[in-house]
């Protein structure tokens, strides 16, 4: 018989482990320096994937100075994503179509970058999506 | 062998005596629906989730991120403690309930943390997560549900895709195979019940894997029956696909009948009538898009909890297994 102690310690854990989780990830977004990664679809023809964006960083145009070190530390990034090594960025579901045609109507015009908290030697979080350099909330509010 | 049966049995060899064989079955009559209950805990737990995924998905844009994970987590909180209390109380289907809202209450809070920050793992590191998050639940709570949910999400972290590419190369040779997989299917069956009985009912993860291989069979059948082209329709694949389900479900029913196991002619018995139920769901899958349509589709299940219901009590009344 488990005491009534361990029985609440037990089911509490999942609960104080995602909590503990949800606070690494907040301080480690929060004191990070932000550094702007350009990116490209990971697929052409699939740059939207249900909800999110499915990118990968395009290292050939990014400026790599912004690292402390002035070198583009390309391993730490998207080190948890497996399959076909593609990054997320998540965006609303009344969002996804048209960003979807955005991309598809004129995809040379339009340069997607995307803003990352880094951290020396932890993995960076993507803070915010840009299009030709500006928040795409709001390019899509001045391009509808 | 039924229990009337048995405890007849056990008054004629003075086992027992006449009352306490009124006693027994009086008690055992008392405590029949304990499952349906449960089970109608169990789907009432469901739709209460998805009626609350439903209310924050509708509002889901304006909140912010600090709301969205504050609510998240109160809510795992309260449901976390929920669960504890009904252990301590010892409310078995309150436990049920509760235990199982919490168990998905973890999965989602993992989607939920991995989208506010952008994380990019996939399914192999979510279902990862969720099975070592959820592992107290399945020591703890002792439902089959749970149980049966973890074992999926342990094997779907598994490389699968040389399975996938066997199985590929036989599905090939579907037409000729057929036969001889629903009977390799039936032996399997019969000696993954044989395992499951021999298994002591305390000992919970390899019991639920047995269980699990069992589902994994009626599982095979419809995957069967959906290579016979299930989503297609053509009268001559649909018939194929019923021919099959059914057919399988009579064959059980016949054996349960033979052998006079209420049980199992129970399960299938049900298993029938969630077939039927899942057919017409498909012939009327557009009532599903809307809001209304989703109330519409909780009513229809409450209608088939009350059918599935009365079948059971039906069965229980029927001459053959006096």
């Amino acid at each position: 018989m488990i005491s009534k102690r361990l029985q609440t310690l037990m089911l509490f854990l999942p609960w104080m482990c995602l909590l503990g989780w949800t606070l690494l990830l907040f301080c480690t977004r929060a004191n990070g320096t932000d550094v702007t990664v350009a990116i490209t679809g990971y697929d052409p023809r699939d740059l939207l994937s249900g909800h999110y964006i499915a990118y990968q960083p395009d290292w050939t145009h990014t400026d790599c100075q912004q690292f402390p070190d002035g070198n583009c530390p390309k391993e730490l990034f998207c080190k948890e994503a497996r399959w076909g090594e593609q990054c997320r960025f998540y965006i609303p579901q009344t969002d996804a179509n048209a960003l979807d045609q955005l991309f598809r109507s004129s995809p040379h015009n339009l340069q997607f970058e995307v803003i990352y908290s880094y951290l020396p030697g932890q993995t960076p979080l993507a803070k915010q999506l840009l299009i030709n350099q500006i928040p795409w909330q709001q390019y899509l509010r001045e391009n509808p | 062998m039924s229990l009337t049966k048995k405890t007849e049995t056990w008054v004629g060899q003075h086992i027992i005596t006449r009352e306490q064989q009124q006693q027994i079955l009086a008690f055992e009559r008392s405590h029949t629906n304990r499952t349906f209950w449960i089970t109608a805990f169990v789907i009432a737990g469901i739709l209460i989730g998805l009626g609350i995924c439903l209310l924050i998905a509708a509002n889901w844009q304006v909140l912010p991120e600090l709301v969205k994970l504050v609510g998240d987590f109160a809510l795992l909180g309260v449901l976390t403690y929920a669960t504890y209390w009904s252990m301590q109380t010892r409310k078995t289907g309150l436990r049920e309930l509760f235990s199982i809202l919490s168990f998905l209450a973890i999965g989602a809070t993992i989607g939920l943390i991995a989208q506010i920050f952008h994380l990019s793992g996939g399914w192999t590191n979510f279902a990862g997560a969720w099975a070592l998050l959820g592992l107290p639940f399945i020591w703890l709570s002792r439902s089959t549900w749970i149980n049966l949910t973890w074992w999926c999400l342990v094997l779907t972290t598994c490389p699968w895709k040389h399975v996938e590419k066997f199985f590929s190369y036989v599905w090939d040779e579907f037409t000729c195979l057929t036969v001889l997989f629903v009977i390799g299917l039936y032996i399997l069956y019969n000696l993954l019940k044989y395992l499951v009985k021999r298994f002591d009912p305390y000992t919970r993860l390899p019991r639920a894997a047995a269980l699990l291989l069992l589902a994994s069979c009626y599982l095979s059948i419809a995957a069967l029956a959906a290579l016979w082209g299930l989503w297609q329709t053509q009268f001559p694949t649909v018939l194929g696909v019923h021919a099959t389900v059914f057919g399988f479900l009579a064959l059980r029913l016949y054996t349960a009948v033979k052998e006079q196991q209420i049980t199992s002619f129970k399960r299938n018995a049900v298993l029938t009538e969630i077939y039927i139920f899942l057919i017409f769901m498909f012939h009327t899958s557009s009532l599903w898009l809307s809001g209304l349509g989703f109330i519409g589709g909780g009513l229809l299940i409450l209608i088939l909890i009350y059918c599935l219901r009365q079948t059971t009590r039906y069965i229980k009344q029927m001459e053959i297994f006096k």
